[in-house]
């Protein structure tokens, strides 16, 4: 490990901050932001955050290089992240890496999917991870840096570099950073990892390939039922690569509606089993061109509709968000599974 | 303007990088990346850019502080602009100034929307803004820190704190940044920003209170009328706040769904006329209260039982960017908003 951390480090000489910038974004380490400078001393400190982590890593897609603790830690500080977010970095690799995620196909594809990071456990206050308002935007140091370090690792261990081994069509801006605690003080359900067969008390980092959120605005309906048909209404598109029906997708339910939801006697089940059948899509609404494709691709016509997802357990509920009656619904690559790793230690 | 300077200069004293940046994120300055550090010399050298721009601004909502030239500097060093970046900072802090983009509605809302920025022209090559592949996405200096620069702008001079005066439920990663170039060279039909009654040789700047963007994918179809009916599939949302019927909405055409579209014979007011008519909603799909919300109280246009999306087919704003590959996006706004275009002075 030393030698390789060694072999990793480069001498720049004495320069200000903005050189090193514009040093930094010639040799295409950044994502157009402003780094901070990745010294030895800081990697140290990062480093020493995971000690007694030993589990070697996977290569990484696309360009096959083993990442190390060091190389992660240099891009998470370059990030922006404090010493004390390393530990969600490395568990959000690991994610990243299981081979479910398909983390090679995400990166060549010319989708605009974005790795999206969904934290559960008390890591969220310990590291003040914003799970309320405003939680998939700006604002919240540990929110926008963790994400962004693991797409700085992505760039600069993996090599996917847009326009080269990032072959997005348009991208998105979720691909600057996308990671939001889930808001288990309101959910009126068991935390999302609980259901995903985790303890109550563990911590644990939760990755999908995803577009960015699609907004599901209802402020008119009373009852869970009719929130729900807005919800399913919002799901059932033509263009979202959800039409496959070959991977989960996620909804991030805000508090109100959650509230609503309950109160009606919703449980998690009902609602994945309403939004699978109601997000359906009508043959009728699919140009005959791609008719044809998915026929040739086996995928089945059930009652004249596309199904979006295998079942529904693939349909991924949870709670997100402050005040205010909106939800969201994310799709992802279609091409993937959710992968969550727990972080060690607690 | 060098008085309103000193009352907004601090002495922060001998501070590292690491430092500044706890400086600045305890003082509620950032976005959660990095800053630059805003040093009276970086600023000085960002205002010789704008020199001759000496057009006044409105008040900026929520905090209706009047900004000056030297504050919207500071926040467009402290985001990593380069200089040359800062007159299309100005035109997009003026643009979203319009009363008709509505700024103080678009923070003050739960509703997740960012200002999305659209340049066109000829600056775009000049400052190396993408415009074709991952143009939405990260990897390129200006894209990324003039759409920063003027949501800093909103933070520290507007006051639009998320989670007091931004009250967005769930926000967007479109929030940290979303600023991308029109892909004119690869555009079938005339660059928007002349379609909007611009030169084109003008450099234009578009705001939009939008989404981030939405997917559509289409690899089958090979006709334009195939492709308009996944984009119309898209669009027809029952969640989206274009619903109401009121605001503007985008579509960005990849330039291989656009190839086939042209090819087809589609002008742009074609698209928009089938796309007006093809992604209305029907009412079925809409649930009882939300339908009566709608229709009755905030007269949204209902004809044939289907809500319409926009209050006409040119509210549907058609462009082109992006790269290989064969997707588009559909880009929903706030609804209570309208685009506004400035042109970027100076160049």
């Amino acid at each position: 490990m030393t030698d390789a951390a060694m072999s990793e480090t480069i001498e720049l000489g004495d320069i200000d901050p903005e050189q090193w910038n514009d040093f930094a974004l010639r040799q295409g380490w950044s994502d157009g932001f402003p780094l901070i400078v990745p010294t030895e001393e800081k990697v140290a400190q990062f480093v020493d955050t995971c000690r007694g982590d030993n589990v070697p890593f996977a290569a990484m897609s696309p360009r096959r290089v083993f990442p190390t603790l060091s190389s992660i830690a240099a891009n998470a500080v370059m990030a922006g992240c404090r010493a004390e977010y390393l530990p969600l970095v490395v568990s959000a690799v690991r994610a990243v890496l299981q081979p479910e995620y398909n983390l090679h196909g995400t990166l060549a594809t010319t989708h605009p999917c974005a790795p999206m990071l969904i934290i559960n456990g008390s890591v969220r206050h310990d590291l003040d991870i914003n799970c309320t308002s405003n939680c998939f935007g700006q604002g919240r140091r540990a929110n926008a840096t963790i994400g962004r370090a693991l797409q700085l690792t992505l760039l600069n261990v993996g090599g996917a570099k847009p326009g080269e081994m990032d072959r997005a069509t348009h991208g998105s801006p979720a691909k600057f950073a996308f990671c939001f605690g889930e808001n288990e003080e309101e959910s009126p359900w068991e935390a999302y990892h609980v259901r995903r067969g985790f303890e109550a008390t563990d911590n644990v980092i939760t990755a999908l390939p995803c577009e960015a959120p699609h907004n599901i605005n209802d402020h008119s309906s009373t009852s869970g039922e009719g929130i729900l048909m807005t919800i399913a209404g919002t799901i059932s598109q033509t263009g979202a690569n959800m039409i496959y029906g070959t991977a989960p997708y996620v909804v991030a339910l805000g508090p109100e509606h959650a509230a609503t939801l309950h109160r009606d006697g919703w449980t998690i089940v009902d609602m994945q089993e309403k939004l699978f059948h109601d997000s359906a899509v009508h043959v009728s609404r699919v140009s005959r061109e791609n008719q044809k494709n998915y026929e040739e691709h086996g995928q089945a016509l059930t009652n004249d509709r596309y199904y979006l997802t295998r079942t529904p357990d693939d349909i991924q509920i949870v709670v997100a968000g402050g005040p205010g009656k909106h939800s969201a619904y994310i799709p992802t690559f279609g091409f993937t599974e959710a992968c969550s790793q727990r972080l060690p230690g607690r | 303007m060098i008085e309103d300077m000193d009352s907004e200069t601090i002495e922060v004293g001998d501070l590292d990088p690491a430092q500044w940046n706890e400086y600045a994120n305890d003082r509620g300055w950032s976005d959660g990346f990095p800053l630059a550090v805003p040093t009276q010399e970086a600023v000085d050298r960002f205002l010789q850019t704008c020199r001759k721009d000496n057009a006044p601004f409105a008040p900026m909502s929520p905090r209706l502080l009047v900004p000056t030239m030297p504050a919207i500097a500071a926040n467009a060093v402290m985001a990593g602009c380069r200089a040359e970046y800062f007159p299309v900072v100005v035109a997009a802090v003026r643009a979203v100034l319009d009363p008709a983009y509505n700024l103080h509605g678009t923070l003050a809302t739960t509703h997740p929307c960012a200002q999305l920025l659209i340049v066109s022209g000829p600056l775009r090559g000049q400052l190396d803004i993408n415009c074709t592949g991952n143009c939405f996405g990260q990897g390129r200096r200006a894209n990324a820190t003039i759409g920063r620069a003027l949501q800093l702008t909103l933070l520290n001079i507007g006051g639009a704190r998320p989670g007091e005066m931004d009250r967005a439920t769930q926000g967007s990663p479109a929030k940290y940044a979303f600023c991308f170039g029109e892909n004119e060279e690869e555009s079938p039909w005339e660059p928007y920003h002349v379609r909007r009654g611009f030169d084109a040789g003008d450099s234009v700047v578009t705001a939009f209170a939008s989404e981030p963007p939405h997917n559509i994918n289409d690899h089958a179809s090979t006709s334009g009328e195939g492709i308009l009916q996944t984009i119309a599939g898209t669009i027809s949302q029952t969640g989206a706040n274009v619903l109401g019927g009121h605001g503007p909405y985008v579509v960005v055409i990849g330039p291989e769904h656009a190839h086939t579209i042209h090819r087809d014979g589609w002008t742009i007011p074609d698209i928009q006329e089938k796309l007006f008519e093809d992604s209305a909603v029907h009412i079925s799909r809409v649930p009882p209260e939300k339908r009566k919300n709608y229709a009755v109280d905030r007269s949204a246009k209902v004809v044939n039982d289907k809500f319409y999306l926009t209050c006409s087919p040119e509210g549907i704003h058609i462009l082109v960017a992006g790269g290989p590959g064969k997707h588009s996006a559909y880009i929903p706004t706030f609804g209570s908003t309208e685009a506004c275009s400035v042109r970027i002075s100076n160049v």
